[in-house]
């Protein structure tokens, strides 16, 4: 069940209301049902891979809880490699495989694995995650195990960010499904706005942007530079969208009922800098990695080379898990690049005390929001791109910056109108923070006239056909 | 206590949100209908043409592959009638059944050519999206809302909104209320290709087989019966395509066994030597380019007159 589709918007009302007409104390085993309908919407058969973690992390957060020494390792690294493992074989196998046939094939052999004819299960990356960072937390002592086995099963599956996040620590979530959480209009009315935002960006910007990307991305050979340029910028505006549209859908729907998710994404694209911009970005993974293997590789609390050998590594692990492909893998280096890059130039810069002209005030600013802007259209050109060989072509097109720009009006007008009312809303959530607001006016006239408007702007501009949230297939 | 008054005060915002929205998707609705019927050139422009206006002799229905090959002025010579192609870009079997089933309540054409193309009868996700082009006639023309309720389960709950069926359409209706006719490069619904392609044809020995989706197959088959109930000639026609294809397509052994069942004549140029292979006669390897199109159209017509008439 998609989020920008009839079903769950009926969905979502029945189980809301079921929610609060129903007492305290059976409110789990609802969310826990309907979120198990909202995941078999998908293939209702996968639903046993995830009831299979389920019991495995549930038991290993037990058994951790109740053992001491070795043994409590043990039992940790059982939930870690049920949980690998699964992506292994479903995510992986046959990315492996491939390298393998090359491999073999270059040598002049051929492989003997077979292939694996599976699909990836939806979300699996993410409450995979989730799920490790339940036993994890319970292993390190920060988190006592739960003991209520629905209502693990429920941290897991909770259907909100089931497919797509946020990824949730268990210190964040378990104890809210034991909370009572009164109907309060004032929160049910800020979480509809929410999800109103979100349907906005996921299918006004992200899904209008997907027509010119795809057909750009698709087929780069019948494509110039100056289209493929445009198309990466807009692919930069349609993830963007995508997955925080679906990330606002997410929280809106759980602060509804009254569950407070962590927040993803805080407007990226006007960061200043790499490293700022990945504290904007998918901000619930970034904190996962920096929390359970870039910590655990020794932090910053190792000699400079061996962080900035750690940071890369992490990237590189970040890329992997986007997607079982090479161009996944180069995006993820690139960033860490990226990333080492700019700290070894901040740590000279404070070493040798250096002005940088021009580096600072407004100008200033504003070149390096685009600088990081450039940098991070460039990787998502390995994101976005089929294949390693189709990105380089890509980039060789690019760099010749000629051609006519593939473009038919109204494509180009809704494209490019759905960017600027972008831009506009964040940049004035951005720079004029509580200054005046629409959907938060005092005035209804106005409140009301927004929530229309955007309302409008679905109906008008929004694709209802074929859309899928790209982050799905992670 | 509290509890129901918050919940009757959040039904009240509701309420008066939705009535508010209601009031204006349907004033917005009206205006859109009023301006979208005014067009003068466009996609959208020829298939109101198609739907409503159109009384030419030789009607041509298909997709883009239709649009693109057959020149209503040849036939009109060959034959000494009048002719529009209705042909639209990126609509198909279920696009063509419903322009021919709004053609046929008011008028009967003499002749009717049915372009079809491989893998047409195709299961697939999505399948049916191309029949947006059609939403904004749903209100007014029920012989095509069974068709259009396939488009997804909810279909007819969207299109309580009367904006729904001009989505992503007001820059293009604005355009072309006044965008001169004249302007298009439309000719009675040929739209003429003018490039060449520039890589080798390609032998595709193996496609994945693909299963047929029934309700296309149905289809089909009523819309063939449409035309013969009236006593017009029809026939279908596969036109070329530019690579070689070794494989049998299911689409096209499902036409070739209806059109048999039904006594209607298939013709099939889709590896016709004449054109395949030819990097001079396609824009890409799926459209004729206009030269080529106008020499595919007496060919086709030449063996039309002599099966039909």
């Amino acid at each position: 069940m998609l989020f920008n589709s009839i079903e769950f918007v009926i969905f979502f009302i029945i189980v809301t209301s079921l929610y609060f007409a129903l007492e305290h104390k059976y409110r789990w085993f609802l969310l826990l049902a309907a979120s198990c309908y909202f995941y078999m919407a998908f293939v209702p058969v996968y639903i046993l891979i995830l009831g299979f973690t389920i019991v495995i992390d549930y038991y290993a957060g037990i058994l951790i809880e109740q053992s001491e020494g070795k043994k409590r390792k043990s039992w940790l690294i059982v939930s870690l490699i049920a949980n690998i493992g699964v992506l292994a074989v479903f995510k992986y196998y046959n990315f492996l495989n491939d390298n393998l046939t090359f491999l073999l094939g270059q040598a002049g052999k051929e492989n003997p694995v077979p292939y694996l004819s599976i699909l990836l299960p939806i979300g699996l990356s993410f409450h995979t995650f989730q799920a490790m960072s339940y036993t994890i937390e319970v292993y390190r002592g920060h988190q006592k195990a739960e003991r209520n086995f629905g209502i693990y099963a429920l941290y897991v599956m909770f259907y909100p960010q089931l497919v797509a996040g946020p990824i949730e620590r268990p210190q964040n979530l378990l104890f809210q499904f034991y909370a009572k959480h009164s109907f309060e209009i004032n929160r049910v009315i800020s979480g509809l706005k929410l999800m109103l935002w979100g349907f906005f960006k996921k299918l006004v910007v992200a899904d209008r942007l997907a027509t010119y990307v795809d057909a750009a991305y698709n087929y780069p050979e019948n494509h110039s530079g100056i289209t493929l340029i445009v198309a990466t910028v807009f692919f930069a505006f349609q993830i963007y969208c995508d997955f925080s549209g679906y990330s606002d859908i997410a929280i809106g729907a759980a602060r509804v009922m009254g569950f407070d998710l962590m927040k993803n994404f805080n407007r990226p694209y006007f960061a200043s800098s790499i490293s700022e911009f990945w504290k904007r970005w998918h901000i619930s993974l970034s904190t996962w990695f920096k929390d359970y293997l870039y910590i655990s590789l020794g932090g910053n609390r190792v000699a400079v080379p061996r962080m900035y050998f750690n940071l890369f590594i992490v990237f590189l692990i970040s890329g992997l898990w986007h997607g079982a492909n090479w161009t996944y893998v180069i995006w993820g280096a690139l960033n860490g690049f990226y990333l080492v890059a700019a700290i070894m130039r901040d740590r000279f810069i404070a070493k040798y005390k250096l002005e940088i002209p021009g580096s600072k005030g407004a100008a200033g600013k504003s070149f390096n929001i685009l600088f990081t802007f450039v940098l991070i259209c460039f990787s998502w050109i390995f994101f976005r791109a089929s294949n390693v060989s189709d990105a380089f072509l890509i980039i060789r097109k690019m760099a010749s910056f000629d051609g006519p720009l593939y473009s038919t009006y109204p494509t180009m007008f809704f494209c490019l109108l759905s960017i600027i009312m972008l831009l506009a809303v964040e940049a004035k959530q951005e720079y004029f923070k509580g200054s005046f607001s629409f959907m938060n006016n005092r005035n209804p006239v106005i409140r009301y006239s927004t929530y229309i408007f955007l309302l409008l702007m679905i109906l008008l501009m929004g694709v209802f056909d074929g859309g899928q949230f790209i982050y799905f297939q992670f | 206590m509290k509890f129901n008054s918050s919940i009757m005060v959040l039904l009240k915002k509701l309420f008066i949100l939705f009535f508010l929205l209601l009031v204006i998707d349907f004033a917005a609705g009206a205006v859109l209908k009023y301006f979208f019927y005014r067009q003068k050139s466009g996609l959208d422009y020829q298939t109101i043409y198609s739907m409503k206006k159109s009384r030419e002799d030789i009607l041509f229905f298909g997709s883009s592959r239709a649009s693109h090959h057959y020149v209503p002025s040849v036939f009109s010579d060959e034959f000494n009638m009048s002719a529009y192609n209705t042909g639209r870009d990126g609509n198909f079997i279920l696009y063509g059944y419903s322009v021919a089933k709004s053609v046929l309540a008011r008028h009967t054409p003499k002749l009717a050519v049915i372009d079809i193309s491989r893998k047409e009868f195709q299961r697939k996700e999505g399948g049916y999206d191309y029949l947006s082009s059609l939403l904004p006639f749903y209100e007014d023309n029920n012989g095509i809302r069974d068709i259009l309720n396939q488009r997804s389960r909810f279909e007819r709950v969207k299109l309580f909104s009367r904006i729904y069926p001009y989505n992503s359409l007001f820059p293009v209706i604005a355009l072309n209320v006044v965008r001169d006719k004249s302007k298009s490069a439309n000719i009675n619904g040929f739209i003429p290709l003018f490039r060449s392609i520039d890589r080798p044809m390609k032998t595709i020995e193996t496609e994945p087989a693909y299963e047929l989706d029934t309700f296309l197959v149905d289809a089909f088959r009523q819309y063939l019966r449409a035309f013969k109930e009236k006593g017009i000639p029809v026939a279908v026609v596969c036109s070329p395509y530019y690579d070689k294809y070794v494989m049998k397509d299911a689409t096209i052994d499902s036409v070739n066994e209806i059109c048999s069942q039904e006594a209607i004549p298939f013709l099939d140029y889709s590896q016709d030597p004449r054109f395949s292979g030819h990097q001079s006669k396609f824009d890409d390897f799926h459209h004729l380019n206009e030269e080529a199109a106008r020499e595919f159209s007496k060919v086709c017509s030449d063996s039309l007159k002599k099966i039909l008439f």
